[in-house]
């Protein structure tokens, strides 16, 4: 009964783990049971190596975190779903292997533990025997220490990072958050803790065998995480239920109508799984009862130093010499030339799939120019990724709303604030309540609420993202890119949607981020605001540059009016 | 490996690689039209071999050889199990995750259709696993491939052997499979299919029956996948646990033909076959190695592997 | 009776309401534009007219007859064709396989299909030229003809085209407004969402203009077009046609 108990711990320790990359990271992964048998496998092996118990267990954690970090490094670009045929594949995989080769895994018999269950302490010269109310006291208390630990990370740097992965990976990357690195360290957590769970199991057991760590338990642990629901603290000890209520219930099944119980569990479990989508939804509703606890710092007074980030008035910003982009056989841009300047709005227009877009993409290192070079402050800075781009100043917006839902302006804003300007280890540093963390939030507080001043959004930084009007939204993504301390800002048409109010105040905000010395390369279509707020005006035809240079002149070159504009007058048309 | 053991293996490799291509061309053409991954459709093989299995030998199957009624009952109701099941899998299991035709802006509940296709291949196994309560059986050959010569093992050039029954599994795979992915070029319901798996909402918008073409993909992949169990299975010992690792190993194969392409999936198969054939017949690895390696490939290919650009299942968090 | 008839239809993604109460209606032979900025909810009538989106209340009538409830297979048998936005061909198929399909309904009487193939290639010479070359591989005014000569490969009673103008150069848009103009005096009628103000003067009878999932304006087109409204939707405070 204590063994059961102490067994089904362990298991929520698992469950825990796994919640970080499932519910916070957003990544289905099916492959729990496998790190939970390097653990166990491991402990075993180690301690007949001659190592005491514990550092086993922490050496297995170590190496569990390795093999999960390159797993969630392979698996870190692929979508959802290829995520859970890839972790589902490894998880039999390693079944495979445990299989294939029973000196690693003692075959079907498994390997028994040699050592007697005692904890030896040499520096404080105590032994502790690992009697199963101990295993319930040392799992619970992990279970416990490992709950704060996540409420608190979720409350801080990390938490805001997780929402992005999890709902808007794409523009997390653009704000500067490596998603990459961030998804595959969840998962690397989330192995460590299963290690831990494995060797603990495997103690209390005594034997750790190859169909206590099958792919099957890979699923009855991904059941429980999901059925919980999303990034919910609680979700995870609902799941602790199902773990626990399906062995004996499997048993009670097996026993009335006399079917082998290994397989009534299977059926069980198969039955959960169908469950949870059809349950996840109610049981979301019911979550979303209770708001998510949210700090609302008081809006600071004005500072005079705001643009304290200005730069030289003169200065090429970023320039682009001779860009030549091709997605396989097709040439999307060829031999572009365009310079942005500090304290200058630079419009790029031109007919739709004139290669708009793409340049932009191109410059803000989402995409591989094939030729050409691309430089910021005169410094050639080709083939820099987006991250990169980002921590150089240049951050760009998309033409689509990418909008996370449940992060108020605030909260959004303070995002891009965190990817253009990194602390290191902030996530490990707010956990241990370091002061230096501190400060730093400070200073990231400043910086979110100057954004959201520079874009007249101060008023709504606490309200529910779907309250803001569709004209809002677009400005509140402006806002993220500028927060994240950008001094060249690529805008893909932040016009779309806005009515003509709403366009007057955009037109106010370019003007006003351009005289605090932001180099601003717009592309739009709508050709009245660009005429209202451009300095200089670039025209795209088929990847080419048609014409460059002031917005009269533009609207006088014949090649631009006959291409681009027909008959229609610059300063009324609607493009 | 001497040059006649080579030619062994590499034709038994093949023989296994034309069941594996049959299973992956199943299971592209779903992807193709849905971009569901059928995570159930290795576990649908082995179920329709079993479901075979129950209904004409009973739970106690033994690998004699059976008289022509029970043949051809045997051989049919394999390859009907297998379609009834895909078909029944995506309606329980698939359809109601999936974005309605036009829904541009999600792509339907996709943890939905993962959960429901590894629960229902999770409940194949578990539930034919209360009936068939061994770990391994030996089914027999409905087709009777052995029989072609009276010995079944034809000598090879440079001291191999192969049998016969191999050689008949190569044509049977080879000629269904290309004649399926001819039919899905030339017939009306391929183009209609194409057109589908480029853009459902367009699709929809022209009157195309969209779920109806779906459903006969599904039915179209169970039948294949039956097939296939049928012209594996007598080559080894089956458990009803054998269907998830197969079913993993035609995903790879549907990966190294390039994800979504029917063609694609039956060479990769023949590929996967041959590289299988030859791991179990070389010294070094030996049979161990026989499920290690293809998984290792498809986590590979997964991972750092090119596919086609429609059909990537990258999505480069740009 | 309307060929046509929109009563007070509510529709929304999840709990975000996207049209409120529109009602509007169109006659046999007859162009009506709906006008509106991004986010108007133009796209969401022609969605629920065509049956992809359900509407949550009010109905849509064609021939008198309630179609609200309807897929689309059942409205494009009934003579209504939907032509998205964003010129959706099937780029791996051949321009006259992507006609087929226009008409897969009636596609068994080969000879009724290559006989409104015929009427298509009319319409547009250019797809005629390019029959056998893949879709994807035709220009941007190309596609939107071919998408269009698809639509009506199903010989609708009404053609709902949306945003046909997006993107294409005004030289393809002029052409554009020509075979519009002549599918209508064929005698079919056309619901015409439009951006480009100046494509929906010049060829709708009737406009309607929403506005937040409101209808705020509709009447004939000279009427509807010298409502300020019209111009401070589309240009802040400029009316273009004062220009």
């Amino acid at each position: 009964m204590i063994v059961d108990l102490a067994h089904h711990l362990y298991l929520l320790i698992a469950v825990l783990g796994l919640a970080l990359p499932v519910s916070y990271g957003g990544q289905p992964v099916l492959c729990q049971g496998a790190f939970l048998a390097v653990g166990s496998f491991g402990v075993v092996h180690l301690e007949r190596a001659g190592l005491p118990l514990a550092a086993a267990a922490f050496a297995s954690a170590v190496f569990a975190a390795f093999a999960g970090y390159l797993v969630g490094l392979l698996t870190a670009r692929l979508r959802g779903a290829a995520v859970a045929l890839s972790t589902w594949a490894f998880a039999w995989l390693v079944y495979a292997l445990l299989r294939a080769f029973p000196a690693l895994s003692g075959g079907s018999q498994g390997l028994v533990r040699p050592s007697p269950a005692r904890l030896h302490s040499q520096i404080f010269d105590v032994t502790i025997t690992l009697t199963p109310l101990v295993h319930v006291a040392v799992a619970g208390s992990v279970c416990l220490l490992s709950l704060a630990a996540v409420a608190r990370l979720n409350r801080g740097p990390a938490g805001l990072d997780w929402a992005a992965l999890r709902e808007a990976p794409a523009l997390a990357t653009s704000l500067g958050v490596p998603v990459l690195h961030r998804r595959a360290a969840l998962f690397a957590t989330a192995a460590a803790i299963a290690a831990v769970s494995g060797a603990g199991i495997t103690v209390l057991l005594g034997v750790a065998a190859p169909s206590d760590v099958s792919p099957l338990l890979s699923l009855q642990l991904f059941v429980a995480v999901l059925i919980g629901g999303v990034a919910r603290l609680w979700g995870p000890v609902l799941g602790l239920l199902v773990i626990a209520v399906i062995p004996p219930l499997a048993d009670a099944l097996a026993s009335t109508v006399g079917l082998p119980s290994e397989r009534s569990g299977g059926v069980l479990t198969a039955l959960a799984l169908v469950a949870v989508p059809f349950l996840r939804g109610p049981i979301e509703r019911l979550a979303g009862r209770w708001p998510e606890r949210a700090e609302r710092p008081r809006e600071p007074a004005e500072l005079s130093g705001e643009s304290a980030r200005a730069a030289s008035r003169e200065g090429v910003m970023l320039a682009a010499q001779g860009l030549d982009v091709a997605i396989g056989e097709t040439h999307i841009l060829t031999g572009v030339d365009l310079e942005v300047r500090a304290g200058e709005v630079h419009a790029l227009i031109g007919p739709n799939g004139s290669g708009k877009t793409t340049a932009l993409r191109a410059l803000a290192g989402a995409l591989q120019p094939t030729g050409g070079r691309i430089l910021v402050e005169g410094t050639d800075v080709t083939g820099a990724g987006q991250l990169d781009m980002v921590r150089r100043g240049v951050t760009r917006t998309f033409q689509h709303t990418v909008g996370l839902e449940r992060l108020c302006p605030y909260r959004q804003v303070l995002l891009g604030v965190r990817g253009g300007t990194p602390v290191p280890f902030a996530a490990v540093r707010h956990l241990l309540g370091s002061v230096s963390v501190r400060d730093h939030a400070a200073a990231a507080d400043r910086e979110a609420w100057r954004a959201l001043r520079l874009t007249e959004l101060a008023e709504r930084a606490f309200d529910r993202p779907r309250e803001l009007g569709a004209g809002e939204q677009r400005l509140l993504q402006v806002a993220r890119a500028v927060a994240t301390g950008a001094r060249v800002l690529l805008l893909d048409e932040p016009a779309v949607g806005m009515t003509g109010p709403e366009r007057a105040t955009l037109s106010r905000v370019l003007r006003r981020l351009a005289e605090g010395g932001t180099a601003i390369l717009l592309v739009e279509h709508d050709l009245a605001l660009v005429h209202g707020v451009a300095d200089r005006i670039t025209v795209l035809e088929r990847g080419r540059v048609l014409a460059g240079g002031s917005p009269e002149s533009v609207a006088a070159d014949p090649a631009v009016r006959r291409v681009y504009l027909g008959d229609v007058d610059l300063s009324s048309a609607s493009g | 490996m001497s040059g006649g053991v080579a030619l062994q293996a590499f034709l038994s490799g093949l023989a296994l690689g034309a069941a594996y291509g049959l299973i992956a061309m199943g299971f592209s053409l779903v992807y193709r039209l849905t971009r569901v991954i059928a995570f159930a459709h290795g576990d649908l093989v082995i179920g329709g071999v079993f479901i075979g299995v129950l209904m004409v030998l009973g739970s106690t199957p033994v690998a004699a050889a059976l008289d022509v009624a029970p043949s051809v009952g045997l051989a049919v109701l394999v390859i009907a199990a297998g379609a009834a099941l895909s078909a029944g899998v995506y309606l329980i299991a698939v359809r109601p995750f999936l974005p309605a035709a036009g829904h541009q802006s999600n792509r339907g509940d996709v943890l939905g259709w993962v959960a429901g296709g590894l629960a229902a291949g999770l409940l194949v196994r578990e539930v034919l696993g209360l009936v068939l309560t061994q770990d391994a059986y030996a089914v027999p050959d409905p087709l009777r491939l052995g029989r072609l010569t009276p010995s079944g093992v034809l000598q090879l050039p440079g001291g191999g052997t192969v049998a016969v029954r191999a050689l008949g599994v190569i044509g049977i795979g080879l000629a269904v499979g290309i004649l399926v992915e001819r039919l899905l070029v030339v017939t009306r319901t391929g183009t209609a299919m194409k057109a589908v798996s480029e853009d459902p909402t367009a699709a929809a918008l022209l009157g195309l029956p969209v779920r109806r073409l779906v459903l006969i993909a599904f039915v179209v992949a169970g039948a294949l996948g039956g097939l296939a169990g049928l012209l594996i299975s007598p080559d080894r010992s089956l458990g009803v646990d054998d269907g998830v690792i197969l079913g993993l190993k035609a995903i790879a194969a549907a990966l190294l033909g390039g994800l979504g392409s029917v063609r694609g999936a039956l060479a990769g198969g023949l590929a996967l076959g041959v590289i299988e054939s030859f791991i179990v017949a070389s010294s070094v690895l030996g049979p161990r190695y026989a499920d290690v390696v293809p998984l290792a490939i498809l986590l590979i290919v997964l991972a750092l592997g090119r596919q086609g650009l429609r059909l990537r299942l990258r999505e480069d968090p740009e | 009776m309307a060929l046509l008839e929109v009563r007070g239809l509510c529709a929304g993604y999840g709990a975000v309401p996207a049209l409120d109460d529109v009602s509007f209606h169109v006659e046999r032979g007859e162009i009506v534009a709906l006008l509106g900025g991004n986010g108007a909810g133009k796209t969401t009538v022609a969605r629920s007219v065509s049956g992809l989106h359900r509407a949550s209340s009010g109905k849509v009538l064609f021939y008198g007859r309630d179609i609200t409830r309807c897929g689309p297979q059942r409205i494009v048998q009934l003579g209504l064709s939907h032509v998205s936005d964003g010129r959706r061909v099937f780029p791996s198929l051949t321009v006259e396989e992507n006609l087929d399909l226009g008409a897969y309904l009636d596609g068994r009487r080969k000879n009724v299909v290559a006989e409104r193939r015929e009427g298509v290639y009319r319409t547009f010479p250019r797809l005629a030229e390019r029959r056998t070359q893949h879709a994807g591989s035709l220009s941007g005014g190309e596609q939107q003809m071919l998408v269009i000569g698809r639509g009506l490969m199903s010989e609708p009673s009404l053609l709902v085209l949306d945003e046909p103008s997006a993107g294409l150069a005004p030289t393809s848009i002029a052409a554009l407004g020509e075979s519009i103009a002549a599918i209508r005096a064929g005698g079919t009628a056309v619901v015409l969402i439009e951006q480009h103000l100046q494509v929906a003067l010049q060829l709708a009878d009737r406009l309607v203009v929403l506005q937040e999932g409101h209808v705020i304006l509709s009447g004939r087109t000279a009427e509807v077009a010298a409502d300020p409204r019209i111009g401070q939707m589309y240009f802040g405070d400029r009316n273009p046609l004062k220009t």
